[in-house]
């Protein structure tokens, strides 16, 4: 199991390479001098020199390529102009709010999907079956900002059920459980609409994957032994259904984040997303392709993530 | 490469239903797009001021936005902008990476390992913060948005396309053109692409309603090409105003939805219509 941990880390390795590597060549393809779109337009001129001087500019591009991946590969991510911190700091103040949005809307959707998904099945042929389905198909289909925006149009301004922008209510001064609940709150509209889109999709997995599962031989073997129909049909079909299902969530997890980017924009979550927004209208370009790398790596680790739970659905599955 | 697979499909694609009732909708969609400057009742970006934030009358079925620019007509020009904007980058894509995963498929060896290597690594990386960056530092336009989608796309296409190749390569149809002393490049050009297109081909529609997603999320954000109407930008507007206005946010995304919808629903009943068409052989 260790082994393939570290195995697996160093498979992240080459997509970490890949992502400086587009960082690096969209600095130099882009018009202008690098030092410039390194530092912003306002930096002055002691800045620019130094930043020169750090990521060697003056000397051949190859020997600006192999210092710029080390220091990428020692998270040196440059400074954020905006917020003359280190890239990486100010990226990594915003990942736990973006953690808790992904990782909320990620368990009720594959519980809430799955769960769906096998019902139908259940129900195959009839009338939960079919709407089911068809919302599945259509909210699919549905960009997830323009449901956001939608819901916020109807519970917060509309209803005022609820707060709109944000993670916390500022001015409040909660502490403990009801500064807990208060986040909660915050946290409602954008997890569930970031989590309904998904959940169509992992519905529709869980329900073809099923069907499938259920015509296979040894299906007919376990009903033939004499076993319920609930076992068969919990134990025998839906393990079996779990692994292309796991399989293509593990896929689904760039759109989770491509996803929440947006969301965040539309509900003013301070996470991740929101930074990224800010980062393109100051155009601070060592943020956004920090930002780049940051989700790139996310992405790689909830993958990850993914990999490891195949073990515990699968006990055929042994990671050496 | 003869009519009847083609024709057969079509037979197959004839009795899905839905999958029909979609492919007319996408139908009178790309007349929509290219008919726009005829249909469209007032010029998109035509500001009327004494006009703005009307809710949806008989002159204006939906509504005004805060410029008093006319919401049906910016939905029926976003329409043109979007389906393009797909429709260039899904060729650009499906251009480069046919013969990628043709080449993949058929020699294998170092090429191959270095491009599915390639292709995970892009599978990983989420399209659209590629897109989003090069987006930001290169200007909002159009043709950029275009190349961009197209330059990331097309590892999906090979990596399915290699895989059909891989799988048609071992029929004997391809032996006995080998054996007959045909030029790779004719068994690449007659054999492998014309037998092992298909499952690109279901994915086309798919990838579509992909980047007309991508796009419209630009727009929101306000990465969209300002000198052209989007149904991402009039989402953008639109959530300016979401105070004052209930219709700027719902018909662009309705637009948005319903071409998505489309593309999928074709998109799967060419999936049936094709795997049933394998299953018979």
């Amino acid at each position: 199991m260790r082994s393939f941990i570290i195995r697996r880390m160093f498979q992240i390795l080459p997509v970490i390479i890949a992502v400086m590597t587009i960082n690096f060549v969209l600095i130099h393809i882009a018009p202008g001098d690098p030092a410039f779109i390194l530092a912003g337009p306002e930096a002055p001129q002691e800045y620019l020199q130094e930043i020169r001087e750090r990521l060697g500019l003056n000397k051949p591009v190859w020997e600006q390529y192999v210092i710029y991946m080390g220091r990428a590969l020692k998270g040196d991510l440059g400074t954020s102009y905006r917020f003359k911190q280190p890239v990486a700091s100010v990226i990594a103040a915003q990942v736990p709010a973006t953690v808790l949005l992904t990782g909320s809307a990620f368990i009720v959707s594959v519980i809430v999907g799955v769960g769906l998904g096998i019902v139908s099945v259940q129900l195959r042929g009839g009338v939960f079956d079919r709407v089911a389905n068809g919302l599945a198909v259509t909210l699919y289909s549905v960009p997830t900002f323009w449901i956001g925006l939608m819901l916020l149009l109807i519970f917060g301004v509309r209803l005022r059920w609820l707060p709109v922008q944000g993670m916390r209510t500022v001015a409040a001064g909660y502490t403990g459980w009801e500064s807990t609940m208060d986040v909660a709150r915050h946290l409602l509209l954008p997890a569930f609409t970031l989590a309904v889109v998904q959940l169509a999709e992992y519905m529709r997995l869980s329900r073809a994957s099923m069907i499938e599962a259920m015509d296979k031989l040894y299906i007919r073997t376990a009903r033939s032994k004499g076993l319920s129909e609930r076992v068969v049909f919990y134990k025998h079909a839906l393990r079996n259904a779990l692994i292309p299902t796991v399989t293509v969530i593990g896929l689904r997890m760039g759109f989770l984040f491509t996803g929440a980017v947006l969301i965040e924009t539309v509900f003013g979550w301070p996470g991740v997303g929101r930074l990224m927004n800010n980062a393109v209208f100051s155009r601070d370009y060592p943020l956004l392709m920090g930002i780049l790398f940051v989700t790139a790596v996310m992405v790689c680790l909830a993958n990850f993530m993914v990999d490891l739970s195949y073990a515990f659905i699968d006990p055929r599955i042994k990671y050496k | 490469m003869d009519k009847s697979p083609l024709l057969r499909i079509w037979t197959r694609f004839r009795h899905e239903k839905l999958a029909l009732g979609a492919l007319a909708v996408m139908i009178g969609l790309l007349l929509v797009a290219i008919l726009a400057p005829a249909i469209a009742p007032y010029e998109p970006f035509a500001a009327h001021p004494e006009l703005s934030l009307k809710p949806p009358t008989t002159g204006f079925p939906f509504g005004t936005d805060h410029l008093g620019r006319d919401v049906l007509s910016g939905v029926i020009w976003g329409a043109r902008t979007s389906i393009s904007t797909s429709f260039a980058s899904i060729a650009l894509s499906t251009l480069i990476g046919i013969p990628i995963g043709a080449v993949a498929g058929f020699y294998g060896g170092w090429f191959d390992d270095v491009m599915m290597r390639i292709v995970d690594v892009f599978l990983v990386i989420p399209t659209f913060f590629i897109v989003l960056v090069v987006v930001a530092i290169f200007g909002a336009k159009q043709y950029l948005l275009v190349i961009i989608l197209g330059l990331t796309m097309w590892p999906r296409t090979a990596r399915l396309f290699r895989g059909a190749v891989l799988s048609v390569k071992e029929e004997a149809f391809v032996e006995a053109a080998v054996a007959l002393g045909s030029s790779d490049s004719r068994v690449i050009s007659r054999h492998l692409i014309p037998n092992a297109i298909f499952p690109v081909i279901v994915s086309l529609p798919l990838q579509a309603g992909a980047v007309i997603l991508i796009e419209a999320g630009l727009g929101f954000i306000g990465l969209g090409d300002p000198t052209i109407i989007s149904w991402g930008s009039m989402l953008n507007d639109a959530q300016q105003m979401v105070y004052h206005s209930w219709w700027m946010p719902l018909f662009p995304g309705l637009a948005i939805t319903t071409t998505i919808l489309t593309f999928n629903l074709v998109g799967d009943g060419l999936n049936e219509a094709i795997s049933s068409r394998y299953q018979q052989q």
